[in-house]
């Protein structure tokens, strides 16, 4: 595409930062706003039943993922690709333990806290969207991965990269904030 | 630009079936997929495998990327993602208008087109409804027939409303007015307008099933109960949604990031400004609504508990996150077009945007104000709460913000030279509407007054004389002055002045009374009312009649100039603003050289510096 030709716009990787930065401050409301939903749904009253124990266990797993997407964003600018592309692979197998591990969760949740109560409602809406998110993240992963692979992520597309890692850890820290308020509150 | 060399080898969809086509057969694949997915899962679990509700909202929201995919975005967009080529489509003539065109002005005219069939057409169940309402008792429709067609009606135009001018406009004339190429991001602005077909499909669809009755607004309990007509609402809501967030990521991105050189803050044209803080509403918002009527769907599709008493929901909590999104989003609707009144009114009163900073600030104001005033729709719901003093207050603090929109509307107009044509009448019909739709406001916004005048025609004729009185004013308003830059041609000015006055008339006679059949007790949503306001509900039916009738001028006039219209040349109304030095309509990358922008947009001294020059340098 030869859309962005004249010298006087700046590079697109700096407006895809904005517009990513700007979309990502979009999200950050959709959740807040679910947030505000569950305590006005609930208060601070919370379910028993919920394994706190494998919420934490969830937690360092994405805190990890984090880390790695960094590693991944880091080699990429530091051009080694071999390295860029070991860490996505880590970071997206991260993110499919995540998501096996929430559908372990939820088949036992279902029994205890079903759907059709305030909390089971609230609890599978926060978590579901995060999920959902964070298969969007996955599937940028994969599609950062497969375009390194067929050598078609040069040295002016680290953007790319830093973009796709940057959604990812956006997503990890909604995490951080789901597991305060449905965890630990 | 003498040698057109093509950018690429393959012009994607220049022959053989149109990729909108194309699309549809993909969407249709999508829909049989994801109902098929909703049925295996269902079989697994050993509970039956078909329930409509389930496999409408899963094969739906399948249906939508399969769309786009189909409609081009495969080749220009999706294939890149498995790291394989990808082509820019690019044919050709009308079908241009047909697949996932990366060009903003090819975009600008596909969002017109769009909504202005959608408003058309729910124009249309306007003149049913109104054909119901002539005689009190069942006239048509009948009472259920009637809610639902209201819904219909109420939600189609709100759809118009949001979307009609800054997806027309936004997309064809900011980036020209701003000296770009095109927008940032060109692919998102693609996916910003195809989004649309399937929502609006999906809601003409809707009476098939029922259609539904809540309204607009959806609320529960109601909404979790009814036809699964609300279900089409809510699916299109979200994916409507959508489409507001991608293409407010643009506008900001491009506005902030691709002005001209020397296009500084102060110099930005006022209508760039409303985009602006539309996007900044849009895009944060928006994601609001999208979790009340998913909640809903919640409700209805899996035996949620956000909205259900019986099962310890609050349905006071749907109201809460609506109208956060639905309060700025009446300004979404409102904003864009003040920017068109006050881009208009100085050109046609060859004098400068008066108080300029000042109107600037007024629709920063609004902005800010609009965020924190949702529950004055509710005052009659949590009547007993503090808070309602609260939102009293903010609300009517817009009114300052305003005024000073109005003060700058005014100011420009005071002792200028005015030119009175067709861009300039509906402008100046914009002030007179607005006057009168937000002083009804006032009287809502104060809590008392609002028991009484809450769900009354008062409303009514509130909300029409903003939303339609301002909003609509200025999409035609927009459409007559950019018309000549975006077809090239002139229409008709005759026809375009009949059009004006039948439309400006036939919205007085058939809203103002409105206001007096609401103050003696019309409720409205209901297709029957007291026997004594039978001749005032006659008259506004004939009225609203003739003002529907207004819109076929307009058309016969819209399709014969764009057809056949005398050439317009580059300038036509002599305004200084970059659209329009360039030519009409503008070449493929809107400038034949690189515009850098030197002085003020609306300065009409003679001896004044002009706002920009165009160089053509180097070998282009």
């Amino acid at each position: 595409m030869t859309v962005h030709g004249a010298a006087h716009h700046p590079p697109y990787a700096e407006l895809h930062r904005f517009g990513l930065r700007l979309f990502i401050a979009s999200e950050a409301f959709l959740f807040g706003v679910l947030f505000a939903a569950r305590f006005y749904l609930l208060g601070f009253e919370r379910a028993e039943a919920v394994n706190v124990t494998l919420g934490v266990v969830l937690t360092i797993i994405l805190l990890t993922a984090t880390w790695s997407s960094h590693r991944a964003a880091a080699a990429a600018r530091a051009g080694d690709r071999g390295a860029m592309q070991g860490q996505l692979l880590l970071t997206m197998a991260l993110g499919v333990l995540f998501l096996a591990l929430v559908v372990v969760e939820w088949s036992a949740g279902f029994r205890e806290f079903p759907i059709s109560t305030p909390y089971g409602s609230i609890f599978y809406l926060i978590t579901g969207t995060h999920s959902l998110h964070l298969l969007i993240g996955l599937f940028v992963l994969a599609s950062l991965f497969l375009q390194a692979r067929r050598g078609r992520l040069g040295e002016g597309d680290v953007w790319k990269v830093e973009g796709g890692v940057a959604y990812w850890q956006f997503v990890d820290v909604v995490w951080l904030f789901v597991f305060t308020i449905l965890y630990v509150l | 630009m003498a040698t057109a060399t093509p950018q690429v080898e393959r012009r994607l969809g220049a022959s053989g079936l149109p990729f909108a086509a194309r699309g549809l057969l993909w969407g249709l694949g999508g829909f049989v997929l994801g109902a098929a997915v909703v049925a295996i899962i269902r079989a697994l679990a050993g509970v039956g495998a078909w329930r409509a509700d389930q496999a409408i909202v899963v094969g739906f929201l399948f249906s939508v990327p399969a769309f786009v995919l189909g409609v081009g975005a495969w080749e220009t967009w999706g294939r890149g993602w498995f790291g394989l080529e990808t082509y820019e489509y690019d044919p050709p003539g009308w079908r241009r208008y047909f697949g996932f065109n990366l060009d903003h002005k090819v975009i600008g005219v596909q969002y017109l087109v769009t909504f202005l069939t959608v408003f058309i057409l729910a124009g249309a169940v306007a003149m049913l409804m109104r054909t119901e309402l002539m005689d009190p008792g069942r006239t048509v429709l009948g009472p259920a027939s009637f809610t639902r067609f209201m819904s219909l009606h109420g939600f189609l135009m709100v759809l118009v409303a949001v979307t009609a001018v800054p997806g027309a406009f936004g997309n064809y004339v900011m980036p020209i007015m701003v000296g770009a190429e095109d927008m940032a991001f060109p692919r998102l602005n693609a996916l910003s307008f195809w989004l649309w077909p399937p929502a609006i499909l999906l809601l003409l669809a809707s009476p098939l099933v029922g259609g539904w009755d809540t309204g607009w607004t959806g609320y529960p309990p109601l909404a979790s109960v009814n036809n699964l007509g609300q279900i089409f609402y809510a699916l299109a809501f979200v994916v409507g949604g959508l489409s507001s967030i991608v293409a407010s990521v643009n506008f900001l991105t491009t506005i902030v990031k691709m002005r001209a050189r020397g296009l500084t803050w102060g110099r930005l044209p006022i209508f760039v400004w409303a985009i602006l803080l539309t996007g900044v509403l849009s895009l944060f918002f928006t994601q609001s609504v999208a979790v009340a009527v998913t909640m809903v769907t919640l409700d209805r599709i899996v035996g949620a508990a956000f909205f259900e008493p019986l099962l310890g929901g609050a349905p006071v909590l749907y109201q809460h996150i609506f109208w956060f999104y639905s309060h700025p989003a009446v300004y979404v609707m409102v904003l864009p077009s003040l920017g068109v009144m006050l881009e208009i009114l100085p050109v046609f009163s060859r004098k400068p945007l008066f108080a300029y900073r000042w109107a600037v600030g007024g629709i920063i104001g609004i902005s800010v104000l609009s965020g924190v005033v949702w529950a004055h729709h509710m005052f009659t719901v949590s009547a007993l709460s503090n808070a309602n003093a609260g939102f009293m207050l903010s609300t009517e603090a817009i009114s300052v913000p305003t005024g000073l929109v109005f003060l700058s509307a005014v100011g420009t107009i005071w002792r200028g030279r005015l030119w009175m044509k067709v861009p300039m009448l509906f402008a100046l019909a914009m002030v007179f509407n607005f006057l009168i739709g937000g002083i009804t406001g006032v009287f809502l916004s104060d809590i008392p007054a609002d028991y009484q005048l809450q769900d009354t025609y008062w409303v009514v004729a509130h909300f029409h004389y903003t939303i339609v009185g301002a909003g609509i004013f200025g999409l035609f308003a927009g459409i007559y002055y950019w018309f000549p830059k975006i077809t090239g041609r002139m229409f008709d000015e005759r026809l375009a002045r009949v059009h004006f006055w039948m439309m400006f008339v036939g919205f007085n006679l058939t809203f103002l009374p409105m206001f007096w059949l609401g103050l003696n007790g019309m409720n409205r949503r209901i297709a029957d009312y007291q026997p004594e306001l039978a001749p005032v509900n006659l008259f506004v039916s004939l009225a609203g009649f003739f003002l529907g009738a207004s819109f076929l001028v307009f058309l016969w006039n819209f399709v014969v100039s764009w057809k056949k219209g005398p050439p317009a040349g580059p300038n036509p109304w002599g305004a200084r603003t970059l659209e329009w030095q360039t030519s009409s309509p503008p070449p493929k990358l809107n400038f034949e050289g690189i515009p850098e922008v030197v002085g003020d947009p609306y300065d009409f001294a003679p001896d004044a510096p002009r706002h920009a020059e165009i160089e053509v340098g180097g070998e282009r």
